[in-house]
């Protein structure tokens, strides 16, 4: 049921908020110790909702109000931890809330709980999590892809209607994709990253998973705008999801993610829906955008070195993870660091520092600066003559845990489809456009110009109105 | 061997913003502990900075009084290390570029060049108490601008000289409340030292932090001298970082050039760049206050002032803008600049104030009674320390203490006649020609008479009364 159906209903009075909410409360208390989706469920969800009723009873609900919504754990909330998976911010309960939360409270939103992560959004499994597993609902045996995996894995196992998930260099759509739901990361800029604790100031971006592209563009709505304590948030032009043409449009397939390693299965998936859009009268022709075979190191360069700085500050001092009795300052903040950070958010730590040492900072962290310049000119010019972009999201379906990759350069190339779109400040969603042999989701990416969120949001919801999407294995078992 | 200092500065000063540079949180000094603080400047996850434009104004002032070069935009750099006063452990600062370059200021004859001045952001106190250390976060993200001099600098005297100049013009221009002793103007110093008639500079040691005129001057001449001699010694001095210990008198060691900081810059993702266009520069330069040089000018040139009177008043703000105000309203500017230098300024330093709490008017009025002859210049004086210690208007000071002259002819007549009675020796003198001895006379008559008539009715009386005998 999308979000429109249940506002319907709630509003008629055919449904209260509680008994939506109760709903996804006993699917997470009957599954989630199998999925692993949340770190932290809302004591208060029930409390919530009756408030939410009370404005839905008197006549003022907004989209959201009653409406169940899950956070990923790096968004701040005043009444719930906020650990971002991290052992470092193990029990710390931020003394304010996300932008993004504000806007949904205010709305009469249930915040349902906190979702589990990559460590610190570093990670494309939700494996490097501190405290646990998150396991795909469509193969238990399979990661829910990262960072947002809880995120994604809580839409696609029913436990909440939307969620929010960030997305740095994919962190949004990979899991969407993975777990077979509608994932979108908004323009650089089009939502206040405010309260969603940084991993990469430049790329980060707070965007909708949802079970449908319609249900994204009311979450987007929900969220957007300017906001005066993130100066890089800028008020989008008005717009909305419509139902668009799609004869006459054209669409660019890119060339370079579409060759190399990506997996048999997942390329035909995607060439499918591309002639799928050609049927309806669209123009699908490849395009080639030559420097995305920089974007992966381009885009590692940056987001660690960005990273190295935004993290500096959990040095024990004032907050988070502290070693007993610790010596000297030096002992507290090298102790912190070393026994609350986990190996993957070391590595890029040490990788970031290292691009912006004196000597290096040219070659490096500045280089890559220039390339995502290049990289994000390219794209401007493919603008010039295609409506929107199409690509896989992942070379490949969701792997199994024994198959998460342990050489980073080789764990990183997997990004090659979401790093390029992130570092050109672009909008880009996945949706599902297939699946492969043993079931598994294959995500359909599909990439617009600067502020047409809403625009490529129509076109993927043409799309899945006509694709026949399929619910997890998972629940059609267990419920 | 001769050796030439070269010195070069790094003055830090806090900005008289309302707020933080990069939050709302208030910028004031002396506030219970960590209670100006919030997500923001505390360095919370998730937190962003939103910079305050007043800030850059102020640092474009600051770069307009000393003719630098302004930029038009606004950008920023983390500068990162670890320290438990800095929060985010990164500082937001001004590397790549500045907002002020180039520029300079004379001193006595001899132009020191500016480098640059930058805008960044001061952190937290650490404060050492016996067995702990506590951290005071007020000072985290208050607005902070780096003025670096070139190695123009020839001596401690001279460096003294500039950091007065330069502390002067902030304070003018409300940019700085100057207050060192509060930590608001701090200085660093560059030192070398190197042999008369040589161009190369030697190795330089950098003095962290001096928070007074006098230990600039005291840290500086022992360095100068703790270098030479460590050249004539085993020829060579150490790069190294030092601070300035005021109980012992010398600079100790802090760390080496060895030890020094990478501090790996980089671009700020989190803060745009702010652009000002030449009209937003233009009309920061039209509000500017008149700076110190220019009221110099106006009160050697039109009020005819001298040097000294003039240096004097422009010592302290608030005495400048009290004679200045003074004079706007019709007082007579030399009447006024010694009133102000002479008895308010005495007032001034026995009440230790940085401020004189008598009203304009009513102090142009004294003048004017004075001028009037409606007091005498011994009861301005005490008019104006009774109005200065007792918070009162005019009337109030001139009837307490019983200032207005009703000069009683019958009294001063009396007194005169006693006077020369007393003293025949002295009188026969005068009649036999000796005028010197008129002024023993009349010194004596304005004593018992004092307040109570004018000396140029005294003179006159006093004359009338020798005439007479």
């Amino acid at each position: 049921m999308d979000i429109s159906e249940l506002r319907v209903l709630m509003d008629k009075k055919e449904i209260s908020s509680a008994e939506v909410v109760k709903t996804c409360l006993e699917r997470i208390s009957a599954s989630d110790n199998t999925i692993g989706a949340f770190l932290h469920i809302n004591p208060k969800a029930l409390e919530t909702a009756a408030q939410a009723q009370k404005r839905i009873d008197a006549g003022h609900a907004d989209m959201f109000t009653g409406i169940p919504v899950g956070l990923k754990d790096n968004l701040c909330t005043m009444d719930m931890p906020t650990t971002c998976a991290s052992r470092m911010l193990e029990g710390f309960t931020p003394p304010y809330d996300a932008a993004v939360v504000e806007k949904l409270r205010a709305q009469g939103a249930v915040l349902i709980g906190k979702l589990n992560m990559d460590e610190f959004a570093m990670g494309a499994s939700t494996s490097t999590s501190y405290y646990k597993k998150t396991r795909n609902p469509f193969d238990i045996t399979r990661v829910p892809g990262g960072s947002s995996g809880g995120s994604a894995a809580a839409v696609s196992a029913g436990f909440c209607a939307v969620s929010l998930g960030s997305d740095t260099g994919g962190s949004i759509r990979q899991p969407a994709s993975f777990c077979g739901v509608s994932g979108l990361r908004p323009t650089y800029g089009r939502v206040s990253r405010y309260g969603c604790v940084a991993f990469a100031s430049s790329l980060d971006q707070i965007g909708p998973i949802a079970s449908s592209a319609k249900d994204c563009a009311l979450l987007l709505t929900a969220i957007e705008g300017k906001d005066t304590r993130d100066q890089t948030s800028t008020e989008g032009p008005p717009a909305r999801i419509r139902d668009v043409s799609l004869k006459g449009k054209r669409l660019g397939l890119i060339e370079e993610l579409i060759v190399g390693d990506v997996e048999d299965e997942t390329l035909a998936a995607v060439e499918s829906a591309a002639l799928w859009y050609e049927k309806q009268g669209a123009f699908v022709e490849s395009v080639s955008l030559p420097m995305l075979k920089y974007a992966v190191p381009a885009y590692y360069l940056i987001s660690s070195a960005e990273a190295s700085a935004n993290l500096s500050r959990f040095d024990g001092v004032r907050y988070g993870y502290r070693p007993a009795n610790p010596e000297s300052y030096e002992s507290l903040v090298s102790g912190s660091r070393r026994d609350a950070f986990g190996w993957e958010v070391k590595r890029r730590i040490m990788l970031g520092s290292y691009a912006l040492c004196s000597g290096y900072y040219d070659d490096y962290y500045k280089r890559a600066v220039r390339l995502a310049d290049v990289i994000r000119s390219e794209y401007d010019k493919a603008f010039e003559t295609y409506d929107a972009l199409l690509s896989p999201v992942s070379p490949m379906a969701a792997f199994t845990f024994d198959n998460i990759p342990t050489d980073p350069a080789r764990l990183y190339l997997a990004d090659i489809c979401t790093v390029s779109a992130a570092l050109a400040g672009l909008p880009a969603l996945s949706t599902p456009c297939g699946y492969t042999g043993n079931g598994l989701p294959v995500g359909l990416m599909i990439t617009g110009a600067r502020w047409d969120d809403y625009g490529i949001l129509s076109l993927a919801d043409a799309f899945e109105r006509a694709f026949n999407r399929k619910r997890p294995a998972f629940r059609e078992v267990g419920q | 061997m001769n050796y030439i200092p070269v010195i070069g500065l790094e003055i830090h000063a806090e900005l008289m913003t309302k707020t933080k540079v990069f939050c709302g949180c208030a910028n004031t000094f002396g506030s219970e502990r960590n209670s100006n603080c919030c997500p923001v400047c505390l360095g919370m996850p998730g937190a962003l900075p939103v910079l305050n434009r007043r800030a850059v104004e102020l640092t474009i002032s600051a770069g307009l009084l000393c003719g630098c070069r302004i930029s038009h935009l606004t950008l920023w750099d983390r500068k990162n290390y670890f320290y438990p006063d800095l929060t985010k452990a990164y500082q937001i600062s001004q590397l790549y570029a500045p907002l002020c370059l180039g520029g300079g200021l004379e001193i006595n004859g001899r132009f020191i060049r500016l480098n640059r001045i930058h805008l960044e952001e001061d952190a937290g106190k650490l404060i050492h108490e016996r067995n702990v250390s506590i951290l005071d976060y007020n000072r985290a993200g208050v607005p902070l601008i780096e003025i670096v001099t070139e190695p123009d600098i020839r001596s401690a005297d001279e460096a003294v000289a500039f950091v007065e100049r330069m502390r002067r013009n902030l304070v003018y221009g409300d940019i700085c409340d100057g207050k060192m002793e509060q930590g608001s103007l701090r200085v660093d110093a560059n030192i070398s030292v190197m042999p008369e008639g040589s161009d190369v500079y030697g190795t330089r040691a950098e003095i962290k932090n001096i928070n007074s005129f006098r230990f600039i001057k005291r840290a500086i001449e022992f360095e100068i001298k703790r270098q030479i001699g460590a050249l004539e010694n085993n020829g060579r001095v150490t790069q190294e970082t030092r601070r300035y210990d005021a109980a012992s008198d010398e600079t100790f060691s802090m760390r080496s050039k060895e030890d020094a900081h990478d501090y790996r810059y980089f671009p700020d993702p989190d803060i745009l760049p702010l652009f000002m266009s030449d009209e937003d520069i233009t009309g920061i330069k039209g509000k500017l206050p008149e700076p110190p040089h220019s009221r110099f000018l106006r009160y050697t040139d039109a009020y005819g002032l001298s040097v000294k009177d003039a240096e004097t008043i422009l010592s302290e703000r608030f005495m400048s803008d009290f004679f200045d105000a003074a004079v706007k309203i019709g007082a007579d500017p030399k009447a006024a600049s010694n009133a102000v230098r002479g008895e308010l300024l005495r007032c001034v330093r026995e009440a230790g104030s940085d401020e004189i709490p008598v009203s304009v008017s009513d102090f142009t009025k004294a003048l004017a009674l004075a001028a009037k002859n409606e007091i005498t210049q011994e009861g301005l004086k005490t008019a104006l320390s009774y109005m200065f210690f007792n918070h009162v208007d005019l009337e109030t000071a001139v009837k307490a203490n019983n200032l207005l002259i009703s000069e009683d002819f019958e009294l001063i007549g009396a007194v005169i006649t006693e006077i020369l009675a007393a003293s025949p020796d002295i009188v026969s003198k005068y009649k036999d020609g000796n005028s010197k001895v008129f002024s023993y006379l009349f010194g004596q008559c304005m004593k018992r008479l004092k307040g109570k008539a004018l000396p140029a009715t005294i003179n006159a009386e006093l004359i009338k009364g020798l005439n007479e005998i």
